[in-house]
């Protein structure tokens, strides 16, 4: 599951899932209400979840404490999707118990190259 | 209900303490006046007296005697004591006084109690002066009893003898019982004429009178037994001091009025001789033998008109006398006329002076034939001769011994004939100047007014009489200034003129100098008070008046001294009496000073109402007693000082809050601008971002197919995006450095230095650099800043590297010394660490040294050297974060040397 607002970025990513396997499913949402819902409705589905950092409306933080707080979410590795590589930023999310810290890159390739580890 | 309540209520008026009791002897009411009185709420309906306020002494008999009374039903009175509101019992007669029907029965008793406590007193202290009076009287009598001298008392109008001493009445001639208890005059009727007058006398004026040689016949009956009494007539007055008798004591004075009378007895009888007797005069032949003598010759010597003839002056005085006129003689009889005086026996007293002449008488041929004896009797004169100059010796004993230096002029041109050793000591002169003029004897002072005002003594008769006059002196061998008390006393001769005048001199040097200098050093502490720049005023007690007060004082209260001089302090500064007056009572009473600092006050200055501020304190002086004796008044006007500081401090105020302000301001729109930045560049990396994404993208999807110039575009368009990219990234990092200032902790360099050199490391392999630093030390940082720090300045010198040489970085570390820290104004109780970073790179001039810490500037172009601009700003921004210092200059062998200083 992807949660970013950015409609673009949301094309480079699935275009970068797609580009490793074709068998992997995304579910996309664009706001964390969303998410959540869709969280609360059917988690079995989800394998992993990539949280972009800056999203209107709550924080990063509140939203990662949110996902985290569902049931049967504990064990769902979360990746924080950011612009940003802000050290401080980095560590209070892993502290806060996301699996992983991603910058967003600029070329397709680093982020096909980022997500393979992740996605097989 | 016997008695109504408005009675009751009239009897609460009533100025008295009042209560009705029931004539079983329980109380009804007491009316308020015993609340006001004894401050105790008296419970009603229990018998008499109350227990709350009786004294516990009295309580017991007061009932039972009260109880006794009322079955009696007359009127009675009982005295007891009450407790008073001041915790003391006074004295108070109960009168209590039956009230009863129309059938004679009691209805009840109405009782008053009034306050006799000090009439009480007044009883005692009659009692006792009676007593003391009594014993007094009863003393007297008992001196009188056992007087050895004659006393007695007469008492009343018809001066009743009261009391008479056993010496007492053999004077009178009377026995005890003929004489006590009756009248003086019944019993001595005969002295009645010459004593009368005198008892009214001095029953009339309390004088005391004496009457003089009274004699009695002590034992008329047998041998007449004559003495002589002095009366003295004293006033007896009683105990109210009214004159009510006279106490006649008797002087037995016998003895001298026997002698008396023996003296002039002879001295009439000798007074009687002197008069009749004229001059001896006989005649001596040649061979000394009398010749002829006159009848007072014949008196003198008692002898008939024959006797003396042919005898000789030898045979005729014998050879005691004779030894003595023998001299005189034979003078005589050698042709001289003498004249002598002498003493000789005669039998009108043990001796007589007589003055003696001889003359000679001669022949025609000058042959003495005999001699002429004229002898005067000159005994009086002589005896005032001896009187005076045994007086004479007296008076200069006298002088001599005095104990202040004395001594005695005479005549006009003043001789000193006298002058004991003390005066001779004030001149400085021993005793040859005896004899001398005073102006010889002591020449120095001449010139000095002492002569002349001898010369006014001695010509007006006038005494005259000086204190503490200086007197200049010669005193071995050196001129002295000597102070004295002195007098000049005129002596007179029998006729009233001036022959002498008596100096009598006390030296009181050592006292003058002493005041001289007490005024002098008084002098100059009120020279002193008087230039004081505070206002000093020295007050005294009840009424508090002003004693000495400085000129600054009357100006600062904008009082005349003349104000406090006629009316006490607090009336002269009436205005200011109702904030300090207290205040100086206070530190009379209990001695301790009171200070008040920048009081604000009303004063009339000068008649003008005026608001000022002083600082002043009230300091108390002892006395030997330690008692408050003055106050000193201290005060200090801070007016001016008061409203600048008020200026100053409301300048201050508003200076500071304008600071705060401008401080809030300053932070709101620094923070604003730091929040600015981070969004700006967050949301800017975005687009950025996706160019780059999509440029390449395009490259994939289309780069085989478009010719070398669009391929160009798109590299153009991807090396941008990229570049903005990194500028973003770096205004990112430069914004957010401020931040996170709480997180410093001690990091180690050497470590952190390991730790880039990793993350540097294909750069460092691919330009062969070699990297030193050794000993660098752990100071407190915050981490993330030091490794940007120290990233951006490795990065920086494996940029601007010289080509074909292998970079060179040296890192070390020391510890800046005082006087480093003084010249570069860092904080002087602050160690720093000073950290060198040099390499060999490309360096720069000297005056760019500042321009490449200032963010965006770059002094090489983008292609030769890739970079933004921001890193060494950012390292700046650093280390001024951790309140140190960068800089950098030209290496001596080229390249760069950064300085960077951190505290320890």
């Amino acid at each position: 599951m992807l949660i970013d607002d950015d409609l673009d970025d949301q094309e480079i990513f699935v275009l970068a899932v797609e580009e490793i396997s074709s068998e992997l499913k995304c579910i996309i949402c664009h706001n964390s209400d969303e998410a959540l819902r869709q969280l609360q409705e059917n988690q079995t589905e989800v394998d992993v979840v990539f949280l972009d950092w800056n999203l209107p409306g709550s924080s990063g933080y509140e939203i990662l404490m949110q996902l985290k707080s569902i049931s049967g979410m504990e064990n769902v590795p979360i990746i924080i999707f950011s612009t940003s590589s802000d050290q401080q930023t980095m560590q209070k999310a892993f502290d806060l118990g996301a699996s992983d810290f991603i910058t967003k890159p600029n070329r397709l390739h680093l982020l096909v190259a980022s997500l393979t580890p992740i996605l097989t | 209900m016997i008695v109504s309540h408005p009675h009751l209520d009239l009897l609460q008026y009533l100025p008295n303490m009042v209560f009705i009791a029931l004539p079983d002897g329980k109380v009804l009411f007491y009316n308020k006046k015993w609340n006001q009185y004894t401050g105790a709420k008296l419970v009603e309906g229990k018998e008499w007296p109350p227990k709350e306020i009786t004294h516990p002494t009295d309580l017991r008999n007061s009932n039972t005697q009260f109880l006794k009374q009322i079955h009696k039903g007359k009127i009675f009175e009982i005295e007891n004591r009450y407790l008073q509101l001041d915790g003391t019992y006074r004295w108070f007669s109960n009168y209590f006084e039956p009230v009863k029907d129309a059938a004679g029965t009691i209805s009840f008793w109405v009782g008053t109690a009034m306050d006799i406590e000090d009439s009480k007193h007044l009883a005692t202290e009659i009692a006792n002066r009676n007593q003391q009076l009594e014993e007094i009287e009863i003393k007297f009598t008992k001196l009188i009893l056992n007087s050895s001298f004659p006393i007695a008392v007469f008492r009343g109008e018809n001066l009743i003898a009261e009391i008479a001493n056993e010496a007492y009445f053999p004077i009178v001639g009377k026995s005890k019982n003929e004489f006590l208890g009756k009248p003086l005059f019944d019993s001595l009727p005969e002295i009645k004429e010459t004593v009368a007058p005198i008892i009214e006398e001095v029953i009339r004026s309390g004088n005391t009178f004496t009457s003089d040689e009274f004699g009695v016949n002590l034992n008329p009956t047998g041998t007449a037994n004559f003495r002589y009494f002095n009366f003295i007539y004293e006033a007896v007055r009683d105990s109210n001091g009214n004159i009510n008798g006279v106490m006649t004591t008797a002087m037995d004075v016998t003895e001298q009025v026997l002698a008396r009378k023996a003296l002039e007895e002879s001295e009439a009888h000798l007074e009687l001789l002197r008069d009749t007797v004229p001059a001896m005069i006989f005649y001596l032949d040649n061979q000394q033998r009398y010749q002829s003598y006159n009848s007072t010759f014949m008196e003198w010597y008692k002898v008939d008109s024959e006797t003396a003839i042919g005898k000789t002056v030898l045979e005729f005085i014998g050879p005691d006398a004779y030894k003595k006129v023998m001299p005189q003689l034979r003078k005589a009889y050698a042709g001289q006329n003498v004249q002598y005086e002498m003493t000789a026996p005669s039998r009108i007293g043990p001796q007589r002076w007589l003055s003696i002449v001889y003359t000679p008488h001669f022949n025609t041929k000058g042959e003495i034939l005999g001699i002429i004896v004229h002898a005067t009797d000159i005994t009086k004169s002589k005896q005032i001769e001896i009187s005076l100059r045994e007086s004479e010796h007296r008076f200069r004993s006298l002088i001599e011994e005095a104990p202040v230096a004395t001594c005695l002029f005479m005549g006009p041109e003043m001789k000193v004939v006298i002058a004991n050793d003390m005066m001779l000591k004030e001149w400085g002169k021993d005793a040859s100047v005896i004899g001398k003029p005073f102006k010889d004897a002591v020449p120095e002072l001449i010139g000095q007014p002492f002569l002349g005002l001898l010369d006014q003594v001695f010509a007006t008769g006038e005494a005259y009489s000086e204190s503490a006059a200086p007197a200049t002196l010669e005193i071995d061998g050196e001129l002295q200034v000597s102070y004295y008390n002195y007098t000049y006393k005129p002596l007179f001769d029998e006729n009233g003129a001036v022959y002498g005048i008596m100096d009598m001199a006390y030296n009181v040097t050592e006292n003058v100098l002493a005041n001289q200098k007490l005024e002098a050093s008084e002098k100059e502490l009120r020279d002193l008070i008087n230039a004081s720049p505070i206002g000093i005023c020295v007050v005294t007690g009840s009424p508090i008046k002003v004693v000495e007060v400085n000129e600054r004082f009357l100006h600062i209260s904008g009082k005349t001294r003349a104000q406090y001089d006629e009316m006490p302090y607090w009336e002269t500064l009436e205005e200011v009496a109702h904030l300090f007056e207290s205040e100086m009572n206070r530190v009379f009473e209990t001695g301790n000073r009171y200070t008040t600092e920048e009081h604000k006050m009303m004063l009339i200055r000068d008649g003008i109402e005026e608001t000022i501020f002083l600082t002043f304190e009230y300091i108390p002086i002892l006395n030997a007693s330690q008692m408050v004796s003055k106050v000193i008044v201290m005060a200090f006007e801070v007016t001016h000082q008061v409203e600048i500081r008020k200026k100053i401090e409301a300048a201050v105020t508003q200076r500071t809050k304008e600071l705060a302000e401008a401080n809030n301001n300053l932070q709101r729109s620094n923070s604003a601008l730091e929040q600015f930045a981070h969004i700006a560049s967050h949301d800017l990396q975005e687009p950025v971002r996706k160019i780059s994404t999509y440029a390449n993208m395009l490259e994939i999807k289309i780069g085989e197919t478009i010719d070398g110039k669009a391929k160009m575009y798109l590299d153009k368009i991807s090396i941008s995006a990229e570049r903005m990219s990194a500028l973003i990234r770096d205004v990112l990092a430069f914004s957010e450095v401020s931040h996170h200032l709480d997180s410093m902790e001690m990091v180690d360099l050497q470590q952190l230095l390991q730790e880039i050199e990793i993350d540097f490391e294909l750069q460092i392999e691919k330009k062969g650099a070699i990297i030193t630093y050794k000993g660098l030390p752990t100071l407190p940082a915050i981490p993330t800043q030091m490794l940007q720090l120290f990233s951006n300045l490795l990065s920086n010198s494996l940029k601007y590297t010289q080509t074909n040489t292998h970079p060179r970085i040296d890192i070390s570390s020391r510890i800046l010394s005082k006087n480093e820290i003084k010249e570069k104004g860092l904080l002087e109780n602050q160690h720093y660490h000073c950290i060198t970073f040099a390499d060999n790179g490309i360096g720069f001039d000297e005056h760019q040294a500042e321009r490449i810490f200032k963010i965006f500037q770059r002094l090489h172009g983008k292609t030769e050297y890739e970079g933004t601009g921001i890193g060494l700003a950012l390292c700046r921004k650093i280390v001024y974060n951790h309140q140190g210092d960068i800089s950098a200059k030209p290496g001596q062998n080229g390249g760069a040397v950064f300085t960077i200083i951190l505290p320890i």
